[in-house]
């Protein structure tokens, strides 16, 4: 009994030892999670059964620069269901069709297919963008539709009787191939962002701070709502956006162009700001809310008559006749001509062996630099560059901002192109070039190409007397304005030229007559640019100048419409017209008043 | 040791350092499940189901009395014997998720495989105690692990692993306190530790170079150690294709305890969600129905296998602490009760159960910490579950009873 004794105990003993120590050790685990590892768990703990929502901000508006609306926001309704919720209910759901106007067939299938583990409960979208009537009539009838909801989110509302599309441009979704680019800014797949126009250039501005709420979610991530101790973040919207563009100019600017291809530009020449701004044709930015449906972004992108290319910026042209402007300029500052001096012009020019045109039978007879401008007379200025030669040409060409940016505020402006001496030997390296390219070229024809706003800076440097400004849309300077040029050229010089233009319009048999507007003091240019593919491309550029000292630039491009006397002309009289109208200038008495 | 012989009267003071802690053990689970069942209305909840069976079982135990403790103790094989059909009965069973480890009468569900871990224990003290003389021999030490086996394997393949491992470890435990030669459990055991130490060559080739060693220095024969190296050896070369022949969901369970982020929507999944919910406890915890974890549903069956994850996310490290010392008193009260009893069957089922104990609180707490495999055993006293509960109970009742036989 004693050594059986014994022995138990030693056995007694070694199970305890067993017993402690098995104990110990599970002891020991739990003590690391709970203690040790605490925080880690309790961090993944709260991941699991927190779900953050991001609330999007409301984009930045854009207004006109009497703060009339030209896009906003508004609430798009989503008919949505939790499949898991409908499961049982899908006749009565089906009816739903008749206010949708789908198939019933459809909202069954989408609710089935959400036939996951967790995506039963995840909200599945029946109809995109309810429209208000339908969804009165769905709200009297809830009660027909058991687990029906609306979702709410916003989206782009253009308000304005003016598009403006080309000005504003469009959204885009955040989509893969692009992902990482954005990311970085933290944008996530699905999220919209500027694609073209102000809507890019501004994405920062108007895209706002996107804020959070934080909902409690179960295993299967159904919403519990929200949590009350973690205060909701809410958005920051985006910035208003005020443009220079004035609402009602820019519809009356659409309706010229109605039917036409080409450019309206008006500018103040001072500021550069920018009144109006049609690139013809255009589109509505209706459809195009939020992501825009590929389908129609192809339609457009692959219309025959380019109406995604933005003209006043993109499209390249031969700037015709108004280009004697620049030849002018050129033959004034280098002091190689008398303005006063005469050409006889009998409406053919012999050059070399080849026979150059005057746009007038039988010539304009004896004519002087600003009778040559007035009239736009081809043989004075066949004369006058070789008098001033290729590189004076191309050095003014280049002074008034012709092959460079503007400046505008639009993203990926074209440059135009001034063709130099280097280019001209590369480009004909096989069979040379000659004093006859010349000919063309001051004529604005030939390889010189340049942007409607192009023509419209020069025009204000000329209106404003040397000025070279940035255009821009955006009434704010601070945000995308580069500081003005001066040119340097003696006054007398934008005087000389300013005088010509006032004659151009205002002069016997002035070209750009058809611009004028009675009781106004109207100065222009016009041109017709020779186009292979039909009528020429018709061009005016010009200003007006209130009796209170303010200047307006119309630059009007009308692509094969033609003689730029008889086509652009006309048009450009409608718009000072119609700002005389809009912007009455001061009377006399109410200016003393002021003063 | 005499043999179990004296009359039986059935009065005696209850044992109060084995109920104190049975019974805030069973306060510490149905405060576990009253947090579980929070959401659920009241009489479906597995709150009330527990307190029912809670209330059955008290009734049981206290009619068991009424049966002298030699009764069941000499009716062992018999036991054994129906515990053997009813286990076979499992199989004709209509199959509840993916087991068939239910007994169905009369709408009530039963498990065999929980009584028969009493059944098993009763068969093997009689045995090792009618026996022991003989036990000295290898031959005959092999007859009670193969009582255990016979029915492990039955279980085995119902299928419930953890039960059967149960079952084995408790013969172990009885045969060490019987007095079989260690030596003799240690060449019994080594089977398995070669089986598991197959799969990876380093701890293949260790483990061999161990037992090398072990067999060299007790002196053994020759021959005999000879047979030894050789089934081990086969036993750790066939174990992968052993390997492949268990049940997929045994497979991951047991790669899971290896890895419990490799699969995240299986068992992996349960501990990770089981471990996240102990590791956000802390300390305190996070209080009675505010555990995420528990609440939100992200760790699997509360009610069950987990219960004690529950109690380790609501109530914290202090109430796990509390539940092991009360663990570890209960059990080592049991083993100082059975040191000192004077009947050799009463010593050996009272350590029988002491074990049976032991392994599902190692388990079952392992499990829910990633330290075991997902077994499925039940946490003793806390687990939700009818038949476990009155095991338990019954184990603890018979204890007092057999205790109570003594002069």
């Amino acid at each position: 009994m004693s050594t059986a004794g014994t022995a138990l105990l030693g056995r007694r003993n070694l199970m305890a030892a067993v017993i402690i120590i098995l104990l110990v050790t599970i002891g020991m685990r739990f003590f690391q999670f709970q203690i040790i590892l605490h925080d880690k768990y309790a961090s993944y703990a709260e991941n699991n059964s927190i779900r953050t929502v991001r609330l999007r901000a409301p984009r930045g508006i854009i207004l006109d620069r009497n703060g009339y609306y030209l896009v906003t926001n508004r609430p798009q309704f989503n008919l949505a269901v939790i499949p898991a919720e409908v499961e049982h209910s899908l006749t009565e759901l089906e009816s739903l069709s008749r206010y949708l106007e789908i198939e019933p067939e459809y909202i069954s299938n989408l609710v089935s297919a959400a036939d996951g583990l967790y995506q039963r409960f995840q909200p599945v979208t029946l109809y995109e963008d309810v429209s208000f009537i339908q969804r009165s009539y769905i709200e009297e009838h809830r009660l027909e539709f058991p687990g029906i909801f609306f979702v709410d989110h916003t989206i782009r509302h253009y308000p304005s009787r003016a598009r403006g599309t080309h000005v504003i441009g469009y959204l885009r979704n955040v989509a893969e191939e692009d992902f990482a680019e954005y990311r970085k800014d933290g944008y996530r797949m699905g999220d919209v962002v500027g694609f073209a126009g102000l809507e890019k250039l501004l994405e920062r501005q108007l895209r706002g701070e996107e804020g959070y709420r934080y909902h409690l979610v179960d295993n299967l991530l159904r919403d519990l709502g929200e949590i009350p101790n973690k205060p909701t973040q809410y958005p920051v919207p985006g910035d208003s956006i005020r443009l220079a563009l004035d609402v009602e100019m820019q519809a009356q600017g659409e309706r010229l162009m109605e039917g036409r291809l080409g450019s309206l530009i008006v500018m103040e020449p001072t500021t550069g700001e920018i009144y109006v701004f049609v690139s013809a044709p255009d589109y509505v930015l209706g459809p195009f809310v939020g992501p825009i449906p590929q389908t129609l972004w192809e339609y457009w992108r692959d219309h025959p008559a380019k109406v995604m290319l933005n003209r006043p910026i993109n499209g390249l042209y031969p700037p015709g006749s108004i280009y004697k402007l620049v030849a002018a300029a050129a033959a004034l500052a280098g002091g190689r001509i008398d303005p006063a001096a005469t050409v006889e012009c009998n409406a053919v020019y012999q050059f070399g062996n080849r026979v150059f045109h005057c746009n007038i039978w039988p010539g304009h007879g004896v004519v002087d630099l600003k009778d040559a401008l007035r009239l736009s007379c081809n043989i004075y200025f066949y004369k006058l560059i070789q008098q001033i030669g290729f590189e004076a040409w191309v050095e003014m060409s280049l002074m008034l901002g012709f092959g460079a940016p503007t400046g505008i505020d639009l993203p990926q402006e074209s440059l135009g192109l001034v063709p130099t001496r280097k280019y001209m030997d590369r480009k004909y390296a096989a069979e040379g070039w000659t004093a006859g390219h010349l000919l063309n070229m001051v004529l604005g024809q030939g390889d010189l190409l340049v942007t409607p706003i192009q023509v419209v800076r020069m025009t204000a440097a000329i209106a404003n007397g040397g000025l070279l400004v940035n255009p821009r849309l955006v009434l704010d300077p601070e945000l995308t304005s580069r500081s003005p040029e001066a040119i340097k050229l003696p006054g007398w010089i934008w005087n000389y030229l300013q005088e010509a233009m006032y004659e151009v319009v205002n002069g016997e048999k002035g070209t750009g007559f058809r611009a004028k507007v009675p009781g106004a003091k109207i100065y222009g240019k016009t041109g017709t640019a020779q186009n292979p593919h039909g009528n020429g491309h018709s061009w005016f550029t010009g200003y007006l100048e209130t009796e209170d000292g303010r200047q307006l630039v119309v630059t009007v491009l009308v692509e094969m419409g033609g003689l730029g006397s008889r086509v652009a002309a006309p048009l450009a009289a409608e718009v000072f017209r119609f700002y005389l109208e809009r912007y009455p200038p001061a009377k006399e008495g109410q200016l003393a008043q002021a003063h | 040791m005499p043999k179990l012989t004296r009359s039986y009267t059935g009065l005696m003071v209850w044992d109060a350092l084995i109920l104190i802690p049975v019974g805030v053990l069973l306060l510490l689970g149905f405060t576990g499940l009253f947090s579980t069942s929070l959401a659920a209305p009241f009489f479906s909840s597995t709150f009330f189901r527990q307190l029912i069976w809670l209330v059955l079982s008290l009734g049981l135990v206290w009619l068991l009395k009424l049966i002298s403790p030699r009764v069941y103790m000499d009716q062992a094989y018999r036991l054994y014997a129906l515990m053997i059909v009813l286990l076979l009965l499992t199989y004709f069973m209509p199959a509840v998720s993916g087991g068939r480890r239910w007994l169905v009468i009369g709408g009530i569900g039963l498990q065999p495989s929980e009584f028969g871990k009493i059944i098993v224990v009763l068969a093997l003290a009689k045995f090792l105690a009618e026996n022991q003389p003989k036990l000295e021999r290898f031959h005959f030490a092999l007859l009670p692990l193969a009582i255990a086996g016979g029915p492990a394997l039955l279980i085995i393949g119902q299928p419930d692993l953890g039960t059967a491992i149960i079952f084995m470890t408790t013969a172990f435990a009885m045969m060490y306190w019987a007095g079989v030669a260690p030596m003799h459990l240690f060449v019994m055991a080594a089977p398995v530790i070669s089986l598991l130490a197959g799969f990876n060559f380093y701890t293949f080739s260790l483990w061999m170079l161990l037992l090398v060693l072990v067999l060299y220095f007790s002196r053994s024969k020759l021959r005999w150690s000879v047979i030894n190296f050789v089934v081990n050896a086969s036993f750790g070369t066939l174990a992968p294709t052993l390997w492949n022949k268990l049940q997929p969901y045994q497979q991951r369970r047991i790669l899971t305890m290896l890895d419990a982020t490799s699969d995240p929507q299986g068992a992996g999944y349960q501990v990770l969600q089981s471990r996240t919910a102990i590791g956000s406890g802390g300390f305190f915890g996070k209080g009675l129905g505010e555990g995420t974890q528990t609440h939100l549903r992200f760790l699997p069956v509360t009610d069950t296998d987990f219960i004690i994850a529950v109690i380790g996310e609501e109530f914290g490290f202090i109430a796990i602490l509390l539940a092991l010392i009360l663990y570890g008193w209960l059990l080592l009260r049991m083993i100082d009760r059975a040191a000192t009893t004077q009947y050799r069957s009463a010593s050996l089922t009272i350590v029988g159960f002491a074990t049976i104990l032991l392994v599902h609180v190692f388990v079952n707490m392992g499990m829910a910490t990633g330290l075991m495999p997902v077994t499925g055993l039940p946490l003793p006293f806390m687990s939700y579950g009818g038949s476990f509960l009155l095991t338990c109970l019954l184990m603890i009742g018979m204890t007092h009873y057999i205790l109570a036989v003594e002069p």
